[in-house]
């Protein structure tokens, strides 16, 4: 007798393996922890551990993961761009600049300040990406060479910076690097809001977007106004790149592999792009935070030189798989 | 009804159509004819909405254009351009997107009503079997119908067609315009850009004419080629091959003519 085999919803097998990471992550590191010691007396070692170092850790690079694989999908979808990814157009670089520069200026500032900072940081970046592309008639090469210019400059600028106030950002080579080592529960405060309402609102703008990836002449034709919803959609994933580059530093390529992953697996209808990628995004970024921090224990590899070592091929593969459309 | 009156729209600092008045007629098939850069993918533009007029004005049902909402106008006006995205969606899914001016509330969803019409829609294009295709792995010519589905899933009052033929191979481009006489005959304005000047005298009820901007002439078949305008225009010799039935062939071979025959 043939057996009526339901298929698993893709978001609850994501969402799982997600949970499921995100425990193993609260669980292992330099010190294993007895979850259930911890649970039971919060002020056992076990304890502590967990809700002043495991907890705000894994939860940044939860939340990280998740804004830059949902700021990865919406560059993706709005710039018509399979290479789109915050790290690869310069928007982390720009983020990363406008935090350096405010601590530089005010070295007591705190992570709403410094995010608000990253924010303009990003969002000049973002306009500056569009103006150019638009210049280069937004060809593939144009916008990521643009990328490559303006992430060249926002970083000379970032070194500068670091070169002439050395006092005020003893910090920054850890933030350039990226990880979520310096993590606390105060820094999750401003990621938490932040980055759940902005990755909510992208995925219900999912309508709007799968028309924008149509283009924008024939978006306009279907009664869509495209520039109203891709500055829109822009501003999202600035705010989410800049909450994730504040707390996290220059994360690279997760806004660049996730969305791709998902797109091979489920299409690129933004319904399902947006959440999973997001979902994604956090369980990659939970997964190489403990693989950064477990692979040399007692010595941790920063989580931003691993996303790089995994990231860069990634890149070139992306890039030879879709030369047929480029 | 869609009307230009006195028209002048164009690039920033590039003014491409200049005083174009016109209409498109419902029941009707409007060929839009001329030369490479005269302006005809403009024209469509403008009267679409994506191009702003400098001067002159956009009617629709007799209301101008700009006081309409998008929505109202995208149940109105259909649009196909010359240049598309080709998303990594299947073929029913974007034909489906043609529904989208007419579902209301969120998150847009569609009805029983809204599917059973995509699905009449790729029929009617002849391309019903090509309906879980991904996108991405159509031909140029099968893209091409499925986004026209697309345009005809949008039910609009007039559908603006920029080269439509393109990508197409010559059976189905006979197949194309035949679609389009059929949806006139239903009431609706067909407005086609092509390059093909025999087939627009062959299956248009009417034909405008652009040069440099200007509107050159307008008309039926036999009226646009009463002056010679036509053949001057486009530096080719048109013969009739038959009852409503044209060819067309270049000026520089006479042995060539009535090579493009297109029979009715």
């Amino acid at each position: 007798m043939a057996k009526n085999k339901r298929k698993l919803h893709p978001a609850v097998l994501l969402g799982f393996v997600c949970l499921l990471v995100f425990v193993i992550s609260l669980v292992l590191g330099a010190t294993p922890l007895r979850l259930r010691q911890a649970l039971e007396n919060p002020y056992s070692i076990d304890g502590l551990i967990l809700l002043h170092i495991r907890v705000p850790r894994v939860l940044t690079t939860l939340l990280c993961g998740a804004a830059f694989g949902t700021v990865g999908a919406l560059l993706q979808c709005v710039l018509h761009n399979p290479l789109a990814s915050p790290n690869v157009l310069g928007v982390n670089a720009g983020a990363g600049f406008g935090a350096t520069l405010l601590m530089a200026i005010i070295p007591h500032a705190g992570m709403a300040m410094v995010s608000f900072a990253a924010f303009a940081g990003a969002v000049v970046a973002c306009l500056m990406v569009l103006q150019i592309s638009r210049i280069a008639k937004s060809s593939r090469l144009a916008l990521v060479l643009t990328g490559v210019a303006l992430t060249a400059f926002f970083r000379a600028g970032s070194d500068a910076l670091i070169t002439l106030f050395p006092n005020s950002l003893t910090g920054s080579s850890h933030f350039s690097i990226g990880g979520a080592a310096n993590a606390t529960l105060q820094s999750l405060i401003p990621l938490g809001i932040i980055v759940p309402v902005c990755v909510c609102a992208a995925c219900l703008m999912y309508p709007q977007l799968d028309l924008l990836a149509l283009g924008d002449d024939v978006a306009h034709s279907l009664g869509l106004n495209p520039q109203r919803i891709r500055t829109l959609a822009l501003l999202l994933a600035c705010a989410l790149a800049a909450s994730g580059v504040a707390a996290m530093g220059l994360i690279g390529f997760v806004g660049l592999m996730a969305p791709h992953l998902v797109r091979l697996w489920v299409g690129s209808e933004n319904r399902l792009l947006l959440p999973l990628s997001a979902l994604l995004g956090a369980s990659m970024l939970m997964l190489c935070d403990l693989a950064a921090r477990s692979l040399f224990s007692p010595f941790e590899l920063p989580v931003g030189v691993l996303l790089n070592f995994l990231g860069a091929p990634f890149f070139l593969f992306v890039l030879i798989r879709r030369r047929q459309y480029a | 009804m869609l009307e230009l009156l006195k028209v002048n729209a164009g690039y920033s600092n590039n003014p491409v159509l200049h005083s174009i008045s016109c209409r498109f007629k419902p029941g009707k098939v409007t060929a839009l004819l001329g030369r490479n850069g005269c302006g005809k993918s403009t024209l469509l533009r403008t009267a679409v909405g994506l191009i702003t007029p400098s001067s002159g004005q956009v009617l629709l049902n007799d209301k101008p254009l700009e006081d309409c909402s998008a929505t109202c106008r995208a149940q109105q006006i259909a649009f196909l351009p010359q240049s598309r995205n080709m998303p990594q969606i299947t073929a029913l899914r974007l034909v489906q997107h043609g529904r989208y001016p007419h579902m209301t509330g969120y998150p847009r969803r569609l009805s029983s009503h809204d599917e059973n019409i995509a699905l009449h829609s790729l029929r009617s294009v002849g391309a019903q079997d090509l309906a879980q295709y991904m996108l991405h792995t159509l031909s140029g010519g099968e893209r091409q119908k499925v986004y026209l589905a697309m345009a005809l899933c949008q039910q609009a009052q007039t559908l603006l067609l920029d080269e439509p033929t393109t990508y197409l191979d010559a059976c189905h481009q006979f197949e194309l315009w035949e679609l389009c006489r059929r949806i006139a005959q239903e009431g609706r304005a067909v407005v086609v850009v092509t390059h093909d000047v025999a087939q627009a005298l062959t299956w248009a009820d009417y034909l405008l004419v652009l040069k440099d901007g200007h509107l050159a002439a307008e008309g039926s078949a036999e009226q646009v080629l009463q002056n010679g305008l036509l053949e001057s225009i486009f530096s080719i010799s048109i013969v009739r091959a038959g009852q409503s039935t044209y060819a067309a062939a270049p000026l520089f071979n006479e042995t060539t003519k009535g090579v493009l025959t297109h029979d009715n």
